[in-house]
């Protein structure tokens, strides 16, 4: 493994390589849930690594982030104990590690929930992602905004705001995968919003009165 | 004539002209004068009644924004614009001084704007300052109220993208919240 600057430490350990985000995503979440300071090289093929240092929240990667790969053919995973004390592995504060663990949400497990995600758990939001940092659409906006204000499922989220599934569950995989979620069991607790009042949302989000819609046709976006 | 008021506030110098002169289509009407206060912010002149721009989205309707005094001793203005205002965008610059106190600060006293969820929360100056982060902002936010998230971006109020994107947030989360409420789903 080798880092832009050098790091004494035990040998590093290599993943097989997957076709696509999803092995890297499950690593990016393994290491945020056991909080053991590690740090991770990603190579997916045919560009640059991306080194993260999760004692910083933070990512080195000379590739604009414009230029994601959305579905790389592999992508290489690497992980390395941090020594107590080491320096950080590139000048901080590098880039804000959000900033990539948002379009590998997106883009991994092909629309499916991500492998961690219970299918009997309700979502909401604990904080904003940082839109103006990340390329976001109008539809996950909405979304966002709704999970802002009350727990839902993916399904629930896609039928409040009219939208695929699939895209609901993209969305989700990388709120989570941010760690900006609140969970709560969908059997434990009481519905959060009855399938009327997802009526009313989709309703309200896809009608053209809206003041939303209004400044949006003005301004774009 | 429909309106719809916006509220831009924040301390001296977080950039709340320079975002209605982004958004504005029209010349901003500017209400500055000489800056007393040149060890809290270092420019020649502030804004001390306020700062005016609008967005037309029809023949009878506008989107007015309003930049509100961001030195104490003008807050009798934020009491008579707070009260027409569905939604305030309060813009702080994170090299300042313990920029989260002033944001809990403002947001205290916008405390009706901010129950109702018409808050969008904008970092200016986080290329200068990488620290506070947007989650630092949230944690001490959610103290507060962990009921009611806050959207907070980091921003460069020269940015048009980013300002629309702003705006935008503010009207969807009114929107949402509202549309919540009218389905019985929220009381507040």
């Amino acid at each position: 493994m080798s880092y832009p600057i050098s790091s004494a430490g035990a040998p590093p350990v290599a993943a097989p390589a997957t076709v696509g985000w999803s092995a890297a995503a499950i690593a990016v979440r393994s290491i945020l849930q056991i909080s053991t300071p590690l740090l991770l090289r990603l190579v997916p093929q045919g560009h640059e690594p991306i080194y993260i240092d999760f004692r910083h929240h933070a990512f080195l990667w000379p590739t604009p982030i414009s230029a994601f790969p959305a579905i790389p053919l592999s992508v290489d995973v690497e992980t390395e104990p941090v020594p107590e004390g080491a320096p950080p592995l590139f000048d901080p504060p590098g880039q804000n590690l959000d900033n990539l663990l948002w379009p590998i949400g997106l883009n991994a497990f092909g629309g499916q929930s991500a492998s961690w995600l219970r299918p009997n758990d309700r979502y909401r939001l604990k904080r904003w992602p940082n839109f103006t940092e990340m390329n976001h659409t109008v539809e996950q906006m909405r979304m966002t905004a709704l999970l802002g204000t009350v727990a839902l499922t993916p399904e629930e989220l896609a039928d409040a705001v009219g939208a695929d599934v699939r895209v609901a569950r993209q969305l989700v995989n990388a709120l989570s995968l941010m760690d900006i979620l609140l969970v709560s069991n969908l059997v434990a607790a009481p519905a959060e919003a009855a399938p009327e009042t997802r009526a009313t949302l989709r309703e309200s989000a896809t009608t053209r009165d809206s003041l939303f819609s209004r400044l949006r046709k003005r301004i774009g976006g | 004539m429909a309106e719809h008021v916006i509220l831009f506030a924040g301390p001296m110098g977080a950039g709340k002209t320079t975002a209605i002169q982004t958004l504005s289509e029209i010349d901003v009407v500017l209400t500055e004068a000489e800056n007393t206060e040149r060890d809290v912010a270092d420019k020649p002149t502030t804004t001390v009644a306020l700062d005016y721009g609008e967005i037309t989205l029809g023949d009878d309707e506008k989107v007015r924004l309003y930049g509100v005094p961001g030195q104490r001793r003008f807050d009798f203005m934020w009491e008579i614009l707070k009260e027409r205002a569905i939604g305030l965008v309060l813009l702080v610059n994170n090299d300042a001084p313990d920029p989260v106190a002033s944001v809990l600060e403002f947001l205290e006293e916008f405390g009706e704007l901010y129950d109702r969820g018409g808050v969008v929360i904008g970092i200016s100056r986080a290329d200068v300052s990488a620290t506070p982060t947007v989650a630092d902002y949230a944690d001490a936010i959610a103290v507060r109220r962990p009921d009611l998230v806050v959207p907070i971006f980091t921003i460069d109020a020269r940015n048009a993208s980013q300002m629309h994107m702003v705006l935008m947030t503010l009207i969807l989360n009114i929107e949402t919240r509202a549309a919540m409420k009218a389905s019985g789903h929220l009381s507040s």
